[in-house]
């Protein structure tokens, strides 16, 4: 016998090497980054705002950044859920909860992996946009390295990227049905948050707490949605993580007491 | 060794599974035999975990599965043929099974060589016929080298070759003192692959024991006949009690010995071509004991035709 089946241990650390594997063995991953980056390359490499007055550049800059990152930001949520979807349409959860009998277990290097992916196509769409800035308008001084604007948009965007992520990967195990978790996720990024355009008080002030617009009071760029109200950046982040947290708690509930 | 206790499951008002028991001792191969919906995929889901049992319990090594440090290393299971993501490769769909427990490309290469995956092991399961399916789900139950094998139906689809090289892998797994508990609808194979059976139908344990125990039961002990004069012979058997009956140019004699049977008709002056004791198969201790169980009776020829 060898010695790694000696050794061999169900651990977390395992867990994530596996979930790590499942994504990086199917050419998917690679589709889903490159249109990520290209699509929000597209958009700032078009915009054709032209640079405001002396002043107000970091703002412009950042808020371009920012919005560059929405078309990412959906594709890639849309995809951490097929990705916890996915065990179920393929039959494959017969054989990953064999060998991972402890769900929440599984949830957890799901989230983790997903999340991670998240971060990474974020900050590269974020270097690579902030890149094409510098090179469009050389003169113009878009990036101020001082500025706490600067960080929040260039550690915000990834931040609310992997949130977002690991939100997508709990509304997948939760529904576990592919299209249904598409129409969850597309409803809460990119279709609820217009509700706050009806003009209506209290609907802008309940869009303010979805992900949208806490992604918003995150990264202070109005980019992720057209919310109303700034929940300023730590209640955002906290409403963040909590969408986060939720949605992963209820899908390790749910996981906890059905069939698989 | 597997232990089920009072093992229920019900899916809205239907007993799937009822208040079922039994033991796969390890060092023997326990063939799991019911008709169709007769509960014999739940109760394997619910050994491996995937579903939860509204009643008793299911332990492998005398502890349930999650329970275990190494669940891969104390159980393997084939439940269904491509429980895999078609996109991958064979390797691939190996390699991520084993990193769940930190086993390195070396066993699986060393699994691929052993289940003949060799040639296909690069290609994408989506293309795969039944067989090397059913390979490649074999393969994923012998990751960890389990000390217990659990294989539902694992010769749907396999040719001869591979019912061979499955029924030689779970005698080789049962005499390295490891449990397999396989199930199959082909009672042949069962016959020569299992030591014990455990017989279900709707939902419920009809028998469970050793293959001769179980075919001694069902047993007629009917005689089959074949002399010069048939109709003499009838006659002899039914005055000493027995009861004779023609079927295809040859008698079923019951409620006789075959050497009382013997010593009538060479008594009687008639020549004997042959006199065979008939040993139930399997099969016929199945049917009898099932007859009722059944879910889903087909409409017979007779019944059709009328």
């Amino acid at each position: 016998m060898s010695a790694t089946l000696e050794k061999a241990r169900l651990s977390y650390g395992n867990a994530v090497g596996a979930e790590w594997l499942k994504l990086t063995t199917m050419r998917g991953m690679w589709w889903v980054a490159i249109a990520s980056v290209a699509l929000s390359l597209v958009t700032v490499g078009t915009s054709s705002h032209a640079p405001p007055e002396a002043g107000a550049e970091l703002d412009w800059t950042m808020s371009t950044i920012a919005s560059a990152i929405v078309t990412a930001w959906v594709i890639v949520s849309v995809y951490a859920a097929l990705q916890a979807t996915g065990e179920w349409s393929s039959g494959m959860y017969r054989v990953t909860f064999a060998v991972v009998p402890k769900r929440n277990l599984w949830l957890a290097a799901k989230a983790t992996v997903m999340g991670i992916y998240a971060g990474l196509v974020a900050i590269v769409v974020t270097a690579a946009s902030t890149a094409i800035m510098l090179f469009r308008y050389p003169d113009e001084s878009v990036v101020d390295l001082a500025d706490v604007r600067t960080w929040e948009t260039f550690i915000g965007v990834p931040a609310v990227c992997v949130m977002t992520a690991i939100m997508a990967v709990g509304i997948g195990a939760l529904v576990r049905s592919s299209g249904i978790a598409v129409v969850v996720v597309v409803g809460l990024l990119v279709l609820l948050p217009f509700a706050g355009l009806f003009g209506l008080d209290w609907l802008a002030e309940i869009t303010a707490y979805l992900p949208t617009g806490a992604g918003d009071s995150i990264v202070q760029s109005g980019a992720f949605g057209a919310s109303s109200k700034d929940l300023g950046v730590w209640l955002g982040s906290a409403v963040m993580l909590a969408w986060s947290v939720g949605a992963c708690l209820f899908a390790a509930i749910a996981m906890k007491r059905r069939d698989a | 060794m597997i232990e089920v206790a009072g093992l229920s499951k019900t899916y809205g008002s239907k007993k799937a599974v009822d208040d079922v028991s039994f033991t796969a001792p390890a060092g023997s191969v326990t063939g799991f035999l019911g008709p169709n919906g007769a509960g014999k995929s739940t109760t394997m889901r619910m050994i491996m975990g995937l579903d939860r049992p509204n009643a008793g319990t299911a332990t492998i090594d005398g502890k349930p599965l999650a329970a275990h440090a190494a669940p891969m290393r104390v159980a393997g299971a084939l439940l269904e043929a491509k429980s895999v993501t078609p996109g991958r490769t064979a390797r691939n769909h190996l390699r991520v099974i084993a990193a769940s427990h930190g086993i390195g490309k070396k066993r699986v290469d060393e699994v691929i060589q052993m289940t003949g995956l060799d040639t296909v092991a690069k290609k994408r399961v989506k293309g795969f016929s039944l067989g090397m399916g059913q390979r490649l789900g074999i393969a994923t139950a012998m990751l960890g080298d389990p000390s217990t094998l659990i294989m539902d139906e694992p010769v749907n689809g396999l040719d001869p070759d591979g019912v061979l090289w499955v029924r030689n892998l779970a005698r080789h797994f049962a005499s390295e003192g490891r449990t397999v508990l396989l199930s199959s609808h082909l009672m042949s194979e069962v016959q020569l692959t299992a030591d014990r059976v455990v017989v279900i139908g709707r939902g419920r344990i009809l028998e469970q024991g050793t293959i001769a125990d179980f075919t001694a039961q069902a047993a007629s002990g009917a005689v089959t006949v074949r002399t010069s004069d048939d109709a003499k012979l009838t006659q002899i058997i039914a005055a000493e009690g027995g009861k004779a009956t023609p079927s295809s140019e040859a008698l079923v004699v019951d409620g006789l010995e075959p050497a009382r049977i013997a010593q009538l008709a060479v008594g009687a002056g008639l020549d004997l071509h042959e006199l065979v004791k008939t040993n139930a198969t399997l099969e016929e201790a199945y049917l009898s004991l099932t007859a009722d169980a059944v879910e889903y009776h087909a409409t017979s020829q007779e019944g059709a035709a009328q």
